[in-house]
C-alpha cells in the first residue's frame, strides 16, 4: 500500500489547464486524474478514492459547483485532503470551503509553481500518515 | 515584462487617494475568464521547464490560443459596447455601461495585452508553418515570466482599488 502512488484527483473546468495540472504532477510520480464536471468527480471519488482532491470552485456549467463537490466529497471520506482554487473576488466561498474542511486554496491567476508546491506539500502529509497508519498495523 | 509606465507610483497613489474603484461585477468577470487563460498559460509552461524540454509545436498553438482569449476578454472589458451575447457578467457590463475609470483603462491597456503580445510573438516565431521547431527552454522560462507579471499586475491594482470596498 506503501509503495503505491498517491492518487489526487483535480476537478477542473478550464481542459487545457486540467490537462497540464495532471501532467504536472505525474511528472512528480503522483497517481493524477483530472475531470471537467462536478458529478463525474463524486463518482471518480467514489471508484478510485483519491487521497487528495483539487477543486475547482467554479465549475462553470456543472450541476454541482466545487463546494457541492467538497462537501459530497467530505462525507465519502473525512480524511480527503482537500485543496480549493477560485478566484480572489469569491471570498464567501472560501470561507465556506474552510468551513467544510479544505485545508488549503488557492487563488486564480494560478501561480503554477505555488500550486505544484502545495499539491506536492500535502502528498508528503498523505505518505508521512501512510507511513505511520502502517507502523501502528505492525 | 511589459515596463512599468514612468509614473506608476504616482498613479497607484491617486486611485488609493481618490478613491477610484474597479466595479466588484468587472473584476469578477476578470478574474473568472483571465484566471483560467492566464493559469493554463503558467502550467503549460511550467510543465515543459519540469521536463526539461522544448515546448512542443501543438502546446504552442494552445497557447497562441489562450492569448487571443486573453486579448478578447480585455478588449470587451475596455470597450463594453463591443460585447455580443458572451455570457451572463458580460452582457450586464455591457447593459449597464461599466466602464473603467480612465486611469485604470490605461494601465488595463498597458499591462495585459503588452506581456500578453509578448508571449504571442515570442512563441508565434516558432510556429512558422514551413519550418516549425519547438520552442527553447529559455523562451518558456520567458513565458511563465509573462504569467508572472500579469498576475502581479491585477494584485497590484486590486490592492490599490480595494481601499473601502472591503471584499
Amino acid at each position: 500500500m506503501n509503495d503505491k502512488p498517491i492518487k489526487v484527483l483535480v476537478v477542473e473546468d478550464e481542459e487545457g489547464l486540467a490537462d497540464a495540472m495532471v501532467k504536472l504532477l505525474k511528472i512528480r510520480g503522483l497517481d493524477a486524474f483530472y475531470t471537467m464536471d462536478g458529478p463525474e468527480a463524486v463518482k471518480i471519488f467514489e471508484e478510485k478514492r483519491p487521497e487528495i482532491c483539487v477543486i475547482d470552485i467554479q465549475l462553470g456549467y456543472s450541476k454541482l459547483d466545487g463546494l457541492e463537490v467538497l462537501e459530497r466529497i467530505k462525507q465519502i471520506d473525512k480524511s480527503t485532503e482537500c485543496v480549493m482554487v477560485t478566484r480572489i473576488t469569491d471570498e464567501e466561498s472560501i470561507e465556506k470551503a474552510k468551513a467544510l474542511g479544505a485545508t488549503h486554496y488557492l487563488l486564480k491567476p494560478l501561480n503554477s509553481t505555488e500550486w505544484r508546491d502545495v499539491v506536492l506539500e500535502v502528498a508528503e502529509i498523505v505518505k508521512q500518515r501512510r507511513q505511520s497508519s502502517g507502523q501502528s498495523a505492525t | 515584462m511589459a515596463n512599468p509606465l514612468p509614473n506608476e507610483k504616482e498613479l497607484y497613489e491617486r486611485i488609493k487617494s481618490e478613491n477610484i474603484s474597479v466595479h466588484p461585477l468587472v473584476w469578477d468577470t476578470m478574474y473568472h475568464y483571465l484566471g483560467d487563460y492566464i493559469s493554463a498559460i503558467s502550467f503549460i509552461s511550467l510543465l515543459y521547464i519540469e521536463k526539461n524540454e522544448p515546448m512542443t509545436i501543438a502546446d504552442g498553438k494552445r497557447i497562441i490560443e489562450y492569448t487571443r482569449k486573453i486579448i478578447d476578454v480585455v478588449g470587451k472589458i475596455l470597450h463594453p459596447e463591443r460585447i455580443n451575447a458572451d455570457g451572463k457578467s458580460l452582457e450586464q457590463i455591457k447593459a449597464e455601461n461599466m466602464k473603467l475609470h480612465p486611469l485604470i483603462h490605461d494601465f488595463f491597456t498597458h499591462y495585459i495585452p503588452n506581456d500578453t503580445n509578448c508571449i504571442n510573438f515570442r512563441v508565434s516565431y516558432y510556429l512558422d508553418p514551413i519550418d516549425e521547431n519547438p520552442i527553447p527552454l529559455e523562451e518558456v522560462r520567458k513565458i511563465l515570466d509573462y504569467t508572472a507579471s500579469m498576475r502581479n499586475f491585477l494584485d497590484r491594482l486590486r490592492e490599490a482599488t480595494n481601499k473601502g470596498k472591503g471584499f
